[in-house]
């Protein structure tokens, strides 16, 4: 009797562990952060263009850009000629801009952080606050899919009480073996869909492979569209915080 | 005349030398664009004035290492039309009033870096240099010395902070803004905070010197500044920051007579701004300028062509208190339509200015633009009229 209660007890515990190893869903804000710690480095320089798709004209921007962790970016723009040199410099909550053919410098405020980033359909906000998206949001995985070949977790993202978010909720794909970022339906504080972003064209990048093209589609707006290149990208690069300065603002090219 | 012969030579070496370079250590950046101007001082059915500018610019920069950068800025313009011909005649008639040509080529520098090349009754070229440094950096420590842009001021219309070059807001067509003649040295203290001091020359040997130290503090910039500015004392501060999610900044200087410090009061500029961005890109900004000295009755300069001489931090404008206030919006990132104006509580007068600027193509802009002055008959702009333009600029 003895021995059989142990045997139950052992089968009991093995599939209880089996259970949680073969059944167990990983952890949301675990996959999230690991993709998003992919998708950006501990820091990383590289070359983007941007293309503002509208009905009846388009807009191309060329840009540096460099970051490290979340709290500091420095973008450059390289093109067009009459934008050229402007330099956008983000420090925590602190943001720039830096126009050397009239040597000013001006402090963005957060109503302008809201507004869309020369013209396209992203705002100052979603440029330089990446690190809300897992610090910002409760994540749940509501589902599994597959896009163009790649299986995925679909997560739900829901705004905590506090944070200062734009969205109500976001829904992003991201492949489960790859952590790639493959989708995501960006919603606003109603519930109304706003803007679907779709991510592809993985290449090397730097020592990673990444999706290098990124679609923005606000859905309301017929023939809009927002287009992303990496041109150019390398990770975990060896720039420290005194990059991020109001000095280097000034120098870099 | 020396001057621009021997840039032209280091120039033409310049480009040679460096034409092998694979590395960009040479940059050449800078517009060409056509102004049309028509001024129309009385009723519309009055004489139209008008007045035609091609207009060059050319910056060169130039990196020979990291740590060292040379800059070179040139306008080249020619004006031409009645409105020359119409300064010219005045010229013949008013004394002190200068002929078209002596009045653009001046320059306020140490250094005479302006020159009329050939002008006659009904034009003008001339040529004017407004950057010309050497920045030397190393480590936290800069040091560009030669004619630059020494940008103290922070608020977006008057900038009384803006004590070694002044700028004229309704000279809309030169962003750039003018250089002057100095010694600039920065130390970086912080990762946004720095101590800097600069020393300036003019064409009448007056001398700007003054120290500033600036830092961020609660999310908000802030400056102080000391020094002296020609024949006085000065002393100021500045800040940028924000009000919930509207930008709110100001700065203020106080200017006292140094030679006759106990018989004089001082001088007291403040200038204070706030705007605010809504989602759809439509912006609103606000202004108010105080001036201690300024006169609360009529706040005229006389002609036109006065606004633009001689205006220092203390003579933004001549009035007591001026408002400011700007509506802009992008009807779409290529067409940005923006109404900005100023008035003059004392003398009831105003200045309106609209403009609509189309970009056609990725480096090829259309602006069309007015400035609407009204008012009494010698009140701050009561005697301007109304002018109007027309601009066509490619960015190179």
């Amino acid at each position: 009797m003895k021995s059989k209660a142990i045997i139950t007890w052992i089968l009991a515990l093995l599939l209880l562990t089996g259970n949680s190893i073969l059944g167990q869903q990983p952890d949301a804000k675990d996959i999230v952060k690991k993709a998003t710690d992919k998708l950006n480095g501990e820091s990383s320089k590289g070359k983007m263009s941007m293309k503002i798709i509208r009905p009846s004209w388009t807009r191309e921007i060329e840009m540096k850009v460099w970051s490290l962790g979340t709290e500091y970016y420095m973008i450059y723009i390289t093109a067009p000629a009459r934008e050229e040199g402007q330099v956008f410099l983000k420090r925590d909550q602190d943001m720039w801009n830096y126009m050397p053919n009239i040597n000013r410098m001006i402090k963005i405020p957060p109503s302008m952080m809201m507004q869309s980033w020369m013209g396209s359909d992203f705002t100052n906000n979603d440029l330089v606050k990446v690190s809300s998206m897992v610090e910002d949001y409760t994540h749940k995985i509501t589902g599994q899919d597959t896009i163009e070949g790649f299986e995925c977790w679909i997560i739900e993202f829901t705004p905590k009480p506090n944070a200062a978010v734009v969205w109500g909720k976001i829904e992003m794909w991201i492949s489960k073996v790859e952590l790639y970022e493959l989708k995501a339906l960006y919603y606003d504080e109603s519930g109304k869909l706003v803007n679907k972003e779709f991510m592809s064209d993985v290449e090397q990048m730097g020592d990673r492979k990444l999706p290098s093209h990124m679609e923005m589609i606000p859905v309301d707006k017929e023939g809009h569209k927002t287009v992303m290149d990496f041109v150019d990208m390398e990770f975990n690069v060896d720039i420290g915080e005194d990059f991020f300065s109001i000095q280097n603002m000034k120098r870099v090219r | 005349m020396r001057i621009y012969k021997f840039l032209f030579i280091f120039l033409l070496l310049f480009t040679t030398l460096l034409s092998g370079h694979a590395q960009k250590k040479f940059d050449v950046s800078g517009h060409l664009e056509t102004l049309e101007m028509a001024w129309v001082q009385g009723k519309v059915d009055s004489a139209w004035q008008t007045m035609s500018t091609i207009y060059n610019r050319l910056d060169f920069r130039w990196y020979p290492t990291r740590s060292l950068t040379f800059h070179l800025g040139a306008r080249n313009l020619l004006d031409y039309g009645q409105i020359v011909t119409t300064v010219n005649n005045w010229a013949k008639v008013i004394p002190g009033q200068e002929d078209y040509s002596k009045f653009v080529s001046k320059d306020e520098g140490y250094f005479d870096l302006t020159e009329a090349w050939s002008s006659g009754n009904s034009y003008t070229l001339y040529s004017n240099i407004d950057r010309l440094y050497g920045r030397w950096t190393t480590g936290n420590f800069e040091a560009t010395v030669g004619r630059q842009r020494i940008n103290w001021g922070i608020n977006l219309v008057w900038n009384p902070n803006d004590i070694f070059n002044t700028f004229n807001y309704f000279n809309f067509d030169y962003v750039e803004r003018p250089g002057c003649d100095a010694v600039h040295l920065q130390y970086y203290t912080g990762m946004t905070s720095s101590l800097q001091t600069a020393f300036k020359i003019d064409h009448n040997e007056n001398i700007t010197a003054a120290a500033m130290y600036k830092f961020n503090k609660w999310n908000y910039d802030f400056q102080f500044l000391g020094g002296k500015m020609t024949d006085d004392y000065v002393l100021g501060l500045g800040w940028s920051g924000q009000i919930e999610k509207a930008g709110f900044n100001g700065e203020a200087t106080y200017f006292h007579d140094a030679d006759n410090y106990s018989d004089t009061t001082g001088q007291l500029v403040a200038s204070i701004g706030a705007n605010y961005t809504f989602r759809s890109g439509l912006y609103f900004q606000l202004s108010g300028l105080y001036n201690s000295e300024g006169t609360t009755g009529k706040a005229g300069r006389g002609n036109m062509f006065a606004m633009n001489l001689d205006i220092s931090p203390k003579t933004l404008t001549l009035a007591r208190y001026s408002l400011f206030a700007q509506v802009a919006y992008p009807i779409t990132p290529l067409i940005n339509a923006d109404v900005s104006g100023i008035y003059n509580p004392n003398d009831r007068s105003g200045f309106i200015g609209p403009s609509v600027d189309i970009s056609l193509k990725p480096n090829l802009s259309f602006l069309l633009t007015a400035q609407v002055f009204t008012g009494d008959k010698g009140s701050e702009f009561g005697d301007y009229g109304t002018l109007a333009y027309m601009r066509l600029k490619w960015s190179f």
